[in-house]
This record gives C-alpha cells, structure tokens and sequence, in this order.
C-alpha cells in the first residue's frame, strides 16, 4: 500500500458557505456530490449518506425520474423479466437516506472553484466529488449511424424506451426475415451484454419465427463467455445464429438506415432488425471535466478510484478505466464502496480501509440455462488486478445452470437492493 | 486447514454406487447418492452422522428419522424455539423435515442453525433419503469438515466486518430478505465463520462464494461474521 495523502479541511467550510445552491442545507457539513444515479452513483451516494450518520452532506445529480437497469434489460428481450420490474425509483435515497436528489443534468464541472453547473442553472460546490456517468457513444464508429438514427436502428445500450422499442422490434419481424446485430469493439460496456441479448432474441425467435435468422458483424476475435454461448447457441438455437468476425470483415460494416441494409465489408445485407451497438466512451460529463484520456475514459488510481488528474475527483463504473475489471454493474457498485470508504475517511477521519474489489457477470442463454463469470480484484501500483477468478464450464449439468439462473435473480434483487433501499 | 480437505461425494457416491438407484426408489423420490452430495456441500461442516463423532456446531443426525425434535442428549446448543418444540413431543418425521430443511427460518422461528434452506423439493427429496440410509451405519461421514476450535474463538470486529461485508451486500440482502441467493444476517458467528471456511476450503462449490472467501483471512471471516450476527433475520 502507498500512503495516501489526507485531505486538508481547513477552509472548506466555508468554501461551501459562499456559493448559494439548493442543497444549502449541509451548510457546514462537507459536501460530497455524485453525478450519475446508476450502479456507481445511487451505490456511492447511499452508502456515503447511509454510513456517515447525517455528517455528510450528498447531492446526487441525474436527470433521469426512474432508473432502469441495462441488466435483466436482456432477459425482458427474452420475454423473462417484465420491463417494469427493470425500474426503479430514487425515492428512499431522499426519504430515508436524507440525499438532495436533483434530477438534472451536469452540464460543467469547475475543478478549481470545485463546483458541478447544472442544466437547470444551478451550481453545486463540492468538497468531493465522485462521477459515474456511465457511457457515451463514439460518434462516427459505425459509419452511417448516429444517435438520430436510433428510433430504426436502437442500440439498445443505454437502459429504458431503447430496450422497449427493440424488442418491438424483433415482435414485429417478418417471418424468416433477418435480425442484425452490430458488436461494439473493446473496451464496452458489459462484455456478455451483447451475446446474452443474441440469446434472448434467438429464444424469442426460435419459438415466434423459427426461420428467422440472427447475423453478428463483430470487430473482435474473440468475447466473453464465447464458449458458454456457441455451445447454448448450438443446443438451443441450432442454424440461427451467423457471426461474422473481423477474419470476414466483421470490423468493417456500413449501416443506413433508411434503407434498412447492413453492408459487412461491402456485401450489402437487407435486415429487419438492425441493433447497432456503437464503441463508447465516459459519459459525457468526464470528458467536460478534463478527466479522460486520448480513448475517451478515464484513469483512477487503483487504491481509491480517484481520477488520475484530480484527487478530489473519484470517478466510478464504466467510464473508469478499471484494468482488469470489466464494465459492469457489479464493478461499478463494488467500486463505489472503495470510494465511499476513502471519502469517509479523508472528509469524517473515518477508518481507512483497504480497498478491494469483485466482479461477477450472469448471462442467460436459455430458459433456466444460466452461466456466470466472475473474480476478486486488488489494487496494485500499475492497474486494479485480479487476484482469482472463476467461469462456468461447458457442459454442466441443467440443474447446475438453473441454479445460476436462480442465483442471477437473487443478485439482481440484491443490488437494486443495495443501490435503492 | 487444509488437512480437512474432503472428497464426500465421491467416497459416497463410490459406496451406494448402482445400489443407490434401487433404494432411491423404495424411499420415494429422492436419490441418496445426490443427498449424499448435498450433504457433504451443505451439513457435514456443522453436523456429524454417527453419535460416537466429534461434537460438531450442531447435533449429530445419526438416525434421525423418527428421532425426537431437540433429542440428543448431551449436545447444549438446542434454540429455545427447537426446545419448546421438543416440549410439545414433535418428532422429526419426514414430513416436518421436509418442511424445515425448505425453510428452516419459517418453520422454527429462532432456530440458531446458519442454513438458509434447500433450494428445490427435489434436493429435500434427496437428502431425505440420504439421511434415511445413513442412520443404521454412518462410519462413511466421519470426515465433516471442520473448523478449529482457536479459530471460530476469534472475536470479530464489527466496524471492519461492515466495510468488508459490503461486497456481500451486492448480493445478499441486509434486511434478511432472500431469493436464489441465501439471507446470512442474523446467523450464528460459529456457523457463519464454519459456512465461509468450507467456501475458502474449497468444500461447499459455489465457485462466486469460493472466490470470495479466498482471499479472506481468519480475522476477517470473523468480522464479516460479528457484523452480520448484529442484523436482524427477516421474518418470513
């Protein structure tokens, strides 16, 4: 462990006094502000207001009323999981935990004066701030998309009414047409995400419109859990699914979107569906704030999850470059608590502990086949790096893969839990 | 620790062997040959099968079936709610441990036993039937794992079992409330700090809890368990 540098208090009181903002409430409390109200932000703001008794004042920013979650948004394709049950409210972060949720965006961030300036017109001061804003995508990475194509070809990739109109989508296919998907290049968001989604359309498909076809133009060589998939795509979904890799121009496609065609390196395809997953970036908020790299994320320090460039600065979830964890809900919660731990200490001489991290990602690739990755983290100097892992095997048994099927909805029910209670 | 190391099911599976199947029939539905495997995985760490075994976290189960409710004399953990069931002359007969190894915490409210349930009807099936073959000889289950005694004696601290219990919290509920994955508040620190050693063994399979535990030392296991005995078990 290197020795962290402790924060000096002095002055930030009032420092918070002088600017006028809607949670002046905490005059005199350090104040922590959280942009972004998903697995990282709602996880970090809870337990910073939950574990700090009423010492902290927390502001959590996110424009959104209802949250709805990117996972089990899969199983809802699937036609396993109802769409409303993908939502949740912030109300108990404001009623119980005492948070000032605003919901509005973050529009700025002064790193300096240490304020975040709201859409809405306010501005916030921080002593500390903590960003998890999840993704952006990359403009022009999939050439002839962009976001105001979304409405014919959703990605599908940020939760809510995308994930809605998808799947009305696949509900409406002609029979035998084609369902298409464009893969993201690493690095992305949720690593399975885009298999598990070729699953459950396959699983809508295989008993709605059994000639359809499923086609994947996929820049990568190879993806996570890709054994567990072909071998679920062979048992379960046997001749429907076509993934084209970047050995046969996977890598290099062409979408437009009014005519409804996907080209893969120059063979024009007519599809029905076009599910265009573009590569992404942090959110946009991370970038304004001067915090990401030449790739568009952002480094932190292994130790606390602060932003490499600004110690006051902790910056959670997808938008982070995590090293060896992946970009998921689980990582992102899991590194909210390293964070909450650090803040604690450094704004309310709290025990400082050291950080450790987990990851575990389910993915259902039939009904009641369900397969899991996961392992346990430790920062080191250079990157977040795993200490042990696990995956499922091929081949295991049908009450193995329900019982991880049960599993999922369990952590499912557990993080919501964890994030919004 | 790691000299407890056991390969249960295996032995078990190797002795009932083709026998198995036909006995399973006589005894319902259940196949011993998988009870035996659950109850390497899930009861061999606190329970012994023979009298004559090493005191364990709870009684021994050597035959059980039909035995009185709290009956073993001489073991001194039985809940005040296992004894007043005793008062009432219960038996645990087939029926009624069926219903308890489903839901052990809905049963016998109180019961100080860490075990959250049985997953399927199917697997209470099949360690019934287990537990019914294994009571006339039980000289195969004398390995449970166990923890020792130094070791579940370490006092756990609260405040770093609630810093380190936040990475179970993705998962497992605070408030106690569980589905497809176990509630563990409210437990027993003995039972708990057995439970996470058999995962850090390598003996119970879950390979997300084995994972877990792996990294976790003896004072930590002890402090996850202290944090999570201060929670309150949900009412079912």
């Amino acid at each position: 462990m290197t020795v962290r540098r402790r924060a000096v208090l002095g002055g930030l009181a009032a420092g918070a006094g002088l600017l006028a903002a809607p949670a002046a409430l905490g005059q005199g409390r350090p104040q922590v502000v959280v942009v972004g109200g998903g697995s990282g932000g709602a996880t970090a703001a809870r337990y910073l207001a939950m574990q700090s008794n009423g010492a902290l004042d927390v502001t959590l920013v996110e424009p959104s009323r209802r949250y709805y979650t990117c996972y089990f948004s899969n199983l809802y394709l699937g036609g396993f999981w109802p769409f409303e049950d993908l939502a949740h409210s912030y109300a108990a972060l404001a009623s119980r935990h005492g948070i000032n949720v605003l919901h509005d965006w973050a529009i700025g961030v002064d790193r300096d004066a240490r304020t975040v300036t709201l859409a809405g017109g306010a501005t916030l001061p921080y002593d500390r701030l903590v960003l998890s804003p999840g993704i952006d995508f990359v403009e022009g990475s999939v050439p002839g998309w962009d976001i105001a194509a979304h409405g014919r070809m959703p990605h599908a990739y940020k939760p809510g009414t995308q994930t809605a109109l998808l799947r009305a989508q696949v509900e409406a296919m002609p029979e035998g047409g084609v369902y298409a998907m464009v893969a993201p290049p690493n690095p992305y968001r949720c690593p399975p995400g885009p298999y598990e989604r070729i699953s459950m359309v396959a699983h809508v498909l295989s008993e709605q419109n059994p000639t359809a076809k499923i086609l994947i133009a996929d820049p990568k060589e190879s993806f996570s859990k890709q054994a567990l998939f072909e071998e679920g795509w062979n048992r379960h979904y046997p001749g429907m699914i076509e993934r084209v890799g970047p050995d046969f121009g996977g890598d290099v496609v062409e979408v437009d979107p009014e005519a409804m065609t996907l080209a893969i390196d120059g063979v024009v395809e007519q599809v029905d569906v076009c599910n265009v997953i573009p590569a992404q970036k942090a959110g946009r908020i991370a970038e304004l704030a001067g915090l990401t790299d030449a790739a568009g994320w952002v480094p932190i320090d292994a130790f606390t999850m602060k932003s490499q460039a600004d110690p006051e600065i902790f910056v959670l979830g997808d938008a982070s470059i995590a090293g060896d964890m992946p970009k998921s809900g689980f990582s992102a919660n899991s590194q909210a608590k390293v964070a909450v731990n650090v803040i604690r200490h450094e704004l309310l001489d709290s025990r400082l502990f050291p950080a450790r991290y987990a990851n575990t990602c389910w993915s259902l690739i039939a009904t009641e086949d369900g397969v899991k990755v996961g392992a346990s983290y430790e920062p080191t100097e250079e990157r977040i790096a795993t200490v042990d892992s696990f995956i499922s095997q091929t081949g295991e048994s049908a009450e193995l893969r329900a019982e991880t099927f049960r599993e999922s909805i369990g952590w499912y029910n557990g993080i919501v839990a964890d994030m919004f209670t | 620790m790691r000299r407890l190391r056991l390969s249960f099911g295996v032995v078990l599976a190797g002795l009932w062997g083709a026998a198995g199947a036909a006995s399973a029939m006589e005894a319902g539905t259940g196949d011993p040959v998988r009870g035996g495997e659950l109850w390497a995985q899930q009861c061999a760490m606190c329970h012994a099968l023979s009298p004559a075994a090493e005191e364990g976290l709870g009684p021994h189960l050597a035959d059980l079936i039909g035995r009185p409710v709290a009956g073993v004399e001489g073991y001194a953990g039985y809940s005040e709610a296992l004894r007043a069931l005793a008062g009432q002359g219960a038996v645990w007969d087939v029926e009624r441990l069926r219903a308890f190894l489903r839901a052990p915490y809905r049963e016998v409210p109180g019961t100080r036993m860490g075990f959250g349930g049985l997953d399927s009807a199917s697997d209470t099936d099949h360690l019934i039937a287990f537990l019914t073959e294994a009571g006339p000889d039980a000289s195969t289950a004398e390995s449970g794992f166990r923890v020792p005694r130094e070791v579940l004696a370490i006092e756990g601290e609260t405040d770093w079992g609630e810093f380190l219990a936040a990475e179970c919290s993705t998962c497992h509920r605070r408030d106690g409330s569980a589905d497809g994955i176990p509630a563990i508040t409210g437990w027993d620190t003995r039972s708990f700090v057995t439970v996470m050693h058999a995962y850090r063994e390598k003996v119970r399979p879950n390979p997300t809890m084995q994972t877990i535990a792996a990294r976790l030392s003896d004072e930590e296991i002890a402090a996850l368990a202290a944090y999570f005995a201060t929670l309150e078990r949900a009412p079912h």
